[in-house]
């Protein structure tokens, strides 16, 4: 990457996040991601003579929550608009959205770069609610394009930041933190690769302490977070490498090509848009309660970085595990609720970043989805803590829970005894293990005498071939011990 | 000729079978031949009525639609090529509500172009004419159902008002037009035109006819979110309610040099009738009249550009063949399927919604807009109860004069488009013919108060009524 | 202010119309007329508060939101392709759009679909 320690970029982000309501904006279609196509219509967003909009009151709710969530002062009055403009997936020749008087105005987004304290505020200028265009496929029939309105209508709120990034790295904080926040709020599951979230960015470059902004361009067509960073990296390079070899940077917009790994202009004459906004006569201002936007307000759950903090100072845990256990709601409540039995957060911690994860990415599934419950993990903690089964054996039993569905309370202390699998502790057994070992291998006994500490593992491996992986490590260590010293 | 104060309707109301037929018969009637009125663009195939059995106030009435208003059997075309054949997979409110209520769609009405016009010359299926005479028009963009009520096929049928076309029809055609409150009726189903002027009215041989229509259409309709949940009150027992002692105000504004002098004489008369039964009139002033025309002809066409930017050739209407990109089809189609008059508007409306344009004209249009609801505000506020004026500057206009003059087409509008702007309810009602051409007074009233305009659009009715019906002329 | 030939052939290009040189000249000379009309609206001492809107609910009424009982006035299926001019496999069609052609004010994503 051109670097130039003289010009520093300056980016924007435009991000469109899907509602996860059960109807669409302005009509009572069930929205429906995968139907087959055309399915989920109906004369008001297939944009017939004679239909009409009326909104979604769900999908005000959640997007009054979202602006409440990102510290957006929400407005008692807003305006839906009309986006005028042709394209096949856009039935009505107009898209209804809010220009002039948005829902909300004025954010922010804490972005905190990995080790940072100190959290960068990123400002958010202004979310409105706007309905979804259809789809467009260019490449299932030659010569065609096939389009399929089901999408059409689906609820959208568009988040536009103010130009506050510096680099590639705070825009994915961002887009992590943005993420992680409209799921704790159950807004929308922001998945880029289906299209509930997509990513647009303006970018430009500026030498160091120059206020005034440069000429910018838009990056669109990047289909996953990290493409977003990728296709920034090359873009401010490429503005960077041009303004040095004496070039201007021309305001256009480009497109991220992944396979290529580089942008490319739009392939179409550069022609301003002009939208026609007006408003839209169809649908009355929405006008809010105070008390309405109080409740919600009310009701939010507690956002994930208020949460990350609480877990540092309220759990003792590491910003870093505190930063992993957040990352997902259902995951913090899992852990939580495990805490809640075991009364031990670092041990939990340390069950849920490993062995949880672990099993949750094997599988597949979220924290809720998971069949090990917090009760069953807390019971398996409470078996090691009490010494029933070492730490091997209990991750063993972990699969075993996970792959029988059988995931509460009581289910690892059954397994333990269904599979006999409980530690032996017992200081007979185990000392006739021992010195069975020691007699077994008379050399290495010697050379551990002579000095080769390290036979120690030898030995620990031959006694717990001996248990079949049963015996309590720390016991045997002691006595083992006691042994070698002959 | 047919006198249409007497009331075909009477024939018309006993029996839903009987009087459908009759009314089918009648519309083939009058449509066909060189001398045809072509009121109709499409008639009711059902033998069954449809309608309630022996139930509801408009039991085995028949009503005819105007061609915008979705109806399930018959097509809805707009008067528009665009739209030829269209078969609507939904009905509109009003005639679900219509049908619910006993009453029978006979057919549906020729109009202007997607209600672009005022005179029916803007259809793509030619023009209708004038019952009261072939060689004029019979108004607009309602003319089809106007002509239908006044050929004696219908007692009543439903059009569409933005700036005029149920009331300038109505007085052209000499029967009664009503545009209720704007919210009043729903206008899911109703193929928008411009959104906040469009309301769907209705047209009687009587008032008591064009009332009860209207009674049944209006109400709340969860579908449309402009649509205002209010309670209908019965226009129909209001109707003897008469104007002794209401205050009807006359605005100056609308005696302008612009009126026929045949006009202005009949209105005269109109007037003084209205004070033999009993109101009190009064000179008022409502000073931003000058500039409705101008602000409707922003506003309509931009809302209208917007409205008709869904007719693309991609889902239904035309499509124009062998488009080789999307662009292509949809110029062609558009270009294709859209009349003169309607790629006019289109251009002005969103010439004046254009980048650059935007705020002097569509801005400014919306403002003044304002100022006209406010001069309404102040004369209901200073204790005026009705205004009335003369519904159109002339009677009917030769087929053929105007509408190659689209500024004097507009012009014709100049006393209906206030009502569209300030969404107040206005009626218009015969008064004395002018040269044997049907002439109409316009009642306007203060939002929600149809009631109190019907009752003196009814007055009047009977003062006509009382001497012997209209005079010739 | 005048309005050009020029200035009809770019509406004309924003509303997706056809006009043949005849008709923009016509539109033109149209418009012209129709605007000088309109003009006396720039008389108008304009009023500072924000402008009224017809049809607004009273205020304290809220707002209108659908109700929730309301069901889509449905189309049977099949109901789409009755009256589509092209269709195939369920899907209408249009002449192929050049992927990635950038028509105005796409959102993203659905430019992603045409590089899937």
């Amino acid at each position: 990457m051109a670097e130039d320690q003289s010009m520093e970029a300056v980016i924007g982000l435009e991000i469109h996040v899907q509602l996860q309501t059960r109807e669409k904006l302005f009509c009572a279609d069930v929205v429906n991601f995968g139907a087959p196509p055309n399915t989920h219509v109906c004369p008001v967003c297939l944009g017939l003579p004679g239909a009409l909009p009326v909104l979604n009151r769900e999908a005000v709710a959640l997007a009054i929550r979202t602006s409440l969530a990102f510290g957006c002062t929400v407005h008692r009055r807003s305006v839906f608009a009309r986006k005028n403009y042709f394209y096949p997936d856009l039935p009505k020749g107009y898209q209804i959205s809010q220009f002039e008087e948005p829902l909300a105005t004025g954010g922010q987004v804490p972005v905190r770069l990995e080790g940072e304290e100190v959290p960068h505020l990123v400002r958010i200028r202004r979310i409105h609610m706007e309905e979804d265009a259809g789809k467009s496929i260019h490449d299932r029939f030659p010569e065609a394009t096939a389009v399929d309105l089901n999408r059409t209508g689906t609820p959208l709120v568009e988040m536009v930041s103010e130009p506050d990034f510096r680099t590639p790295e705070q825009v994915r904080a961002y887009l992590d933190q943005v993420k992680r926040t409209l799921e704790y709020l159950e807004v929308s599951d922001c998945n880029m690769e289906e299209g509930s979230l997509r990513v647009d960015a303006n970018v430009s470059i500026r030498p160091q302490g120059v206020t005034e902004l440069g000429t910018k361009t838009e990056l669109k067509n990047m289909n996953s977070f990290s493409n977003v960073e990728k296709a920034l990296r090359v873009e401010i390079s490429r503005q960077i490498r041009l303004v040095a070899e004496g070039g201007q940077v021309e305001h256009q917009t480009l497109l991220w090509d992944e396979r290529a790994g580089d942008v490319r202009p739009m392939r179409s004459k550069e022609e301003s848009h002009d939208y026609r906004y007006f408003p839209d006569p169809d649908l009355p201002a929405l006008e809010l309660s105070e008390a309405w936007i109080a409740d919600l307000r009310e009701g939010l759950p507690e956002l994930p970085e208020e949460r990350r903090r609480r877990f540092v100072s309220e759990y003792g845990l590491p910003e870093y595990d505190a930063g992993v256990l957040t990352a997902h709601r259902s995951l913090a409540d899992y852990f939580e609720e495990t805490v809640e039995q075991t009364d031990d957060p670092k041990e939990s911690s340390n069950w849920l970043m490993g062995p949880i994860l672990g099993l949750m990415k094997e599988r597949d599934e979220t924290a809720a989805e998971l069949p090990v419950r917090p009760k069953g993990l807390a019971s398996l903690i409470e078996l090691v803590d009490s010494a029933v089964v070492n730490r091997r054996v209990a991750r063993q039993v972990l699969e075993k829970m996970a792959e029988s569905g059988r995931g509460g309370a009581e289910a690892p202390s059954a397994i333990v005894e269904e599979a006999g699998l409980a530690q032996i502790s017992d200081a007979g057994q185990l000392q006739s293990w021992v010195e069975d070992a020691l007699a077994a291998h008379p050399e290495e006994v010697a050379r551990y005498r002579g000095g080769e500490r390290r036979l120690q593992g030898f030995f620990m491996g031959e006694v717990m071939k001996r248990s079949r992986g049963k015996a309590d490590p720390g016991e045997v260590a002691r006595i083992l011990g006691q042994a070698l010293k002959g | 000729m047919e006198d249409p104060g007497g009331g075909p309707g009477n024939e018309q109301t006993n029996g839903g079978g009987s009087g459908l037929s009759r009314a089918l018969a009648r519309a083939r009637a009058v449509d066909e031949g060189p001398e045809g009125l072509n009121c109709f663009l499409s008639l009711s195939q059902a033998l069954d009525p449809g309608g309630e059995e022996g139930g509801g106030p408009l039991a085995g009435v028949p009503v005819a639609v105007k061609d915008n208003i979705c109806t399930l059997e018959l097509p809805t075309t707009c008067g528009s090529r665009f739209l030829e054949g269209y078969e609507s997979p939904f009905q509109a409110t009003v005639v679900r509500k219509v049908r619910e209520a006993g009453g029978f769609v006979v057919g549906k009405t020729n109009m202007d172009e997607f209600g672009m016009g005022s005179s029916t010359e803007n259809s793509a299926y030619g023009p209708t004419r004038n019952p009261r005479d072939p060689s004029r028009v019979p108004g607009g963009s309602s003319g089809g159902s106007a002509a239908a009520v006044a050929a004696g096929v219908v007692p009543c049928a439903l059009g569409s008002d933005t700036g005029g076309s149920v009331r300038q029809p109505a007085a052209f055609c000499g029967v009664v037009g009503v545009k209720p409150t704007y919210g009043r009726v729903s206008r899911y189903g109703l193929v928008a035109f411009a959104s906040s002027l469009d309301q769907i009215g209705t047209f009687g041989a009587t008032v008591e006819d064009a009332a009860r229509l209207l009674e049944v259409a209006a109400g709340h309709d969860p579908r449309d979110a402009t649509s205002a949940r209010r309670s209908v009150p019965s226009f129909v027992d209001a109707l003897d309610d008469g104007v002794k002692g209401k205050v009807i105000g006359i605005p100056r504004e609308y005696l302008t040099e612009a009126l026929d002098p045949g006009v202005a004489t009949s209105f005269a008369q109109a007037r003084e009738r209205l004070r033999e039964a009993g109101a009190i009139l009064r000179d008022v002033s409502l000073p931003h009249t000058r500039y409705a025309v101008p602000t409707y002809y922003i506003l309509a066409p931009a809302e209208a550009s917007s409205n008709l930017a869904r007719f693309d050739g991609i889902r239904y209407g035309v499509r124009a063949l062998g488009s080789g990109s999307t662009r292509e089809v949809y110029e062609a189609s558009r270009s294709q399927g859209f009349g003169a008059e309607v790629v006019r508007r289109i251009i002005l409306g969103t010439f004046a919604l254009s980048a650059g344009y935007h705020d002097e004209y569509y801005e400014r249009a919306q403002k003044v807009r304002s100022l006209i609801c406010r001069d309404f505000r102040r004369i209901w506020a200073e204790g005026v109860d009705l205004l009335f004026t003369p519904t159109s500057p002339t009677p009917a206009f030769p087929l053929g004069e105007r509408v190659r003059d689209p500024l004097a087409m507009y012009l014709s509008d100049i006393f209906t488009v206030t009502a569209n702007l300030a969404g107040i309810p206005a009626v218009s009602v015969p008064i004395d013919p002018v040269q044997g051409l049907p002439c109409g007074g316009q009642f306007l009233a203060p939002p929600w108060e149809e009631t109190r305009m019907l009752a003196g659009a009814a007055a009047l009715e009977r003062s006509y009524a009382s001497d012997g019906g209209l005079s010739h002329g | 202010m005048s309005v050009t030939k020029d200035d009809v052939r770019r509406i004309a290009d924003l509303a997706r119309l056809n006009l043949d040189p005849g008709t923009t000249d016509r539109l033109a000379e149209e418009l012209n007329g129709i605007l000088a009309h309109v003009k006396t609206l720039g008389e108008v001492e304009l009023p500072t508060e924000s402008r009224d809107a017809v049809g607004e609910p009273v205020p304290g009424e809220g707002s209108v939101f659908r109700d929730p009982d309301l069901h889509p006035d449905g189309l049977e299926s099949g109901a789409p392709a009755r009256g589509a001019p092209e269709w195939r496999e369920g899907f209408f069609l249009v002449p192929g759009l050049p992927a990635l052609t950038g028509e105005e004010g796409r959102v993203s994503s659905d430019d992603g679909e045409a590089s899937r």
